[in-house]
């Protein structure tokens, strides 16, 4: 007992020491400073980290392509509306999100012309679905806008970016982690599809006449 | 001065992100979308002749300009994309008003078209034309005439406008 009296009496001397008060001090001031500072990745649990232990994405171009058909030189806006849309089907775990950005690479001109006299400006559209939806023609009937941004001559590049699950949680909190793979793990009954939809218009105000054209390239991977 | 070492060493923690989770990397998948257009010229509608009427005979009750063989018939270029179709349609029957007075006559339009300059061969256009080219140089030749009663015509000059619509189909 008199030993343990002792042992206590030492700990509660170190505990309020000047120069373990100083430490204290100083390590509380400079934490508080560095945790303002930097970014608590610890705290966001990111269940797509381990997605490729499940699968990979599949996107499906359902209409690859966005055709304005012919426009005259000075017509000004031409757009195709949501329902002529290029469309990406993406097949993946139904309850992981998805990361997508749609960026075109290079602006809307004429093979081997750089000015503004050969530059379509191009405001680029996307939206989404994500309700579990059938088809594309169904998925039209409930679509979220990501947004637009507009590329000319001085605006070289633009990306839209956007994060979604691939089913949408409605207003329900995300769920439980996925239960990890195992032997006669069913991976297909974790699929659904969710739809992109990219479109836009052009603007023609005296561009010179020809074929004009320029890719969009949309990534996609879990968040 | 081992505390403040250990102070250091926390503060220098403290900058480094907490990283609690294993990266092992997402799978990042790619798709390409192309876009595409075909600006083509603006039509223009260029007037090379207007119409003009000849002398009226004693007795007269109508003046009638045959757009396919009167040298009195208007003459107009369409210009636009070449071996481009386009859609042409008409007023036929405009409101000629008198320059000095209240009085107005009703002129009844015709116009024939031709992908070549040849007015003789020239056809007949209906009020709304969905089948017309232009020609390999872009071109498309209209003329222009019509029909106008003056039985009962006050003397005096008239005048009035045509109007005629050219757009890409």
């Amino acid at each position: 007992m008199i030993f343990r009296s002792h042992r206590t009496a030492v700990h509660f001397k170190l505990f309020f020491s000047k120069g373990f008060l100083r430490f204290m001090y100083s390590a509380v001031i400079l934490l508080l400073h560095g945790v303002s500072m930097s970014n608590l990745y610890a705290q966001e649990i990111d269940f797509g980290d381990f997605s490729s232990r499940y699968t990979t994405i599949s996107p499906v171009l359902i209409q690859p392509n966005l055709d304005f058909g012919t426009i005259a030189q000075n017509q000004g806006v031409k757009e195709i509306e949501i329902t002529d849309a290029a469309i990406i089907e993406l097949e993946g775990i139904k309850y992981l999100d998805v990361l997508i950005d749609i960026e075109l690479l290079a602006p809307f001109d004429t093979d081997g012309c750089s000015n503004a006299n050969c530059t379509l400006p191009f405001t680029l559209k996307g939206a989404y679905s994500n309700f579990g939806e059938d088809s594309e023609v169904s998925a039209l009937n409930n679509t979220r806008y990501i947004g637009e941004t507009t590329i000319d001559f001085s605006q070289q590049t633009g990306v839209l970016s956007t994060q979604f699950p691939i089913l949408s949680r409605t207003s329900a909190p995300p769920g439980p982690p996925p239960t990890p793979v195992y032997k006669g793990y069913n991976l297909e009954v974790l699929k659904e599809s969710a739809y992109l939809f990219i479109y836009g218009s052009i603007n023609a105000s005296g561009q010179i006449s020809g074929t004009y054209s320029a890719d969009i390239q949309v990534t996609i991977y879990y968040d | 001065m081992k505390y403040f070492y250990l102070a250091i060493i926390l503060y220098l923690c403290a900058f480094q992100p907490l990283k609690a989770q294993d990266q092992l990397g997402e799978p990042v998948v790619s798709a390409s979308i192309n876009v595409s257009a075909v600006v083509i010229p603006s039509i223009e509608l260029i007037t090379v002749n207007s119409m003009t009427f000849p002398n009226l005979q004693p007795g007269q009750r109508e003046i009638y300009v045959n757009p396919v063989n009167s040298l009195n018939a208007g003459f107009m270029i369409a210009v636009g994309m070449p071996n481009t179709e386009f859609r042409l349609n008409y007023l036929p029957e405009r409101e000629l008003t008198q320059v000095d007075g209240n009085a107005t006559l009703t002129f009844t339009y015709e116009l024939s078209g031709n992908n070549e300059d040849n007015q003789s061969t020239s056809e007949l256009l209906k009020l709304d034309n969905r089948n017309i080219e232009f020609n390999e140089e872009g071109r498309y030749y209209i003329w222009v005439g019509g029909r106008v009663n003056i039985e009962n015509a006050a003397p005096g000059n008239y005048e009035g406008d045509f109007t005629i619509e050219i757009d890409y189909i």
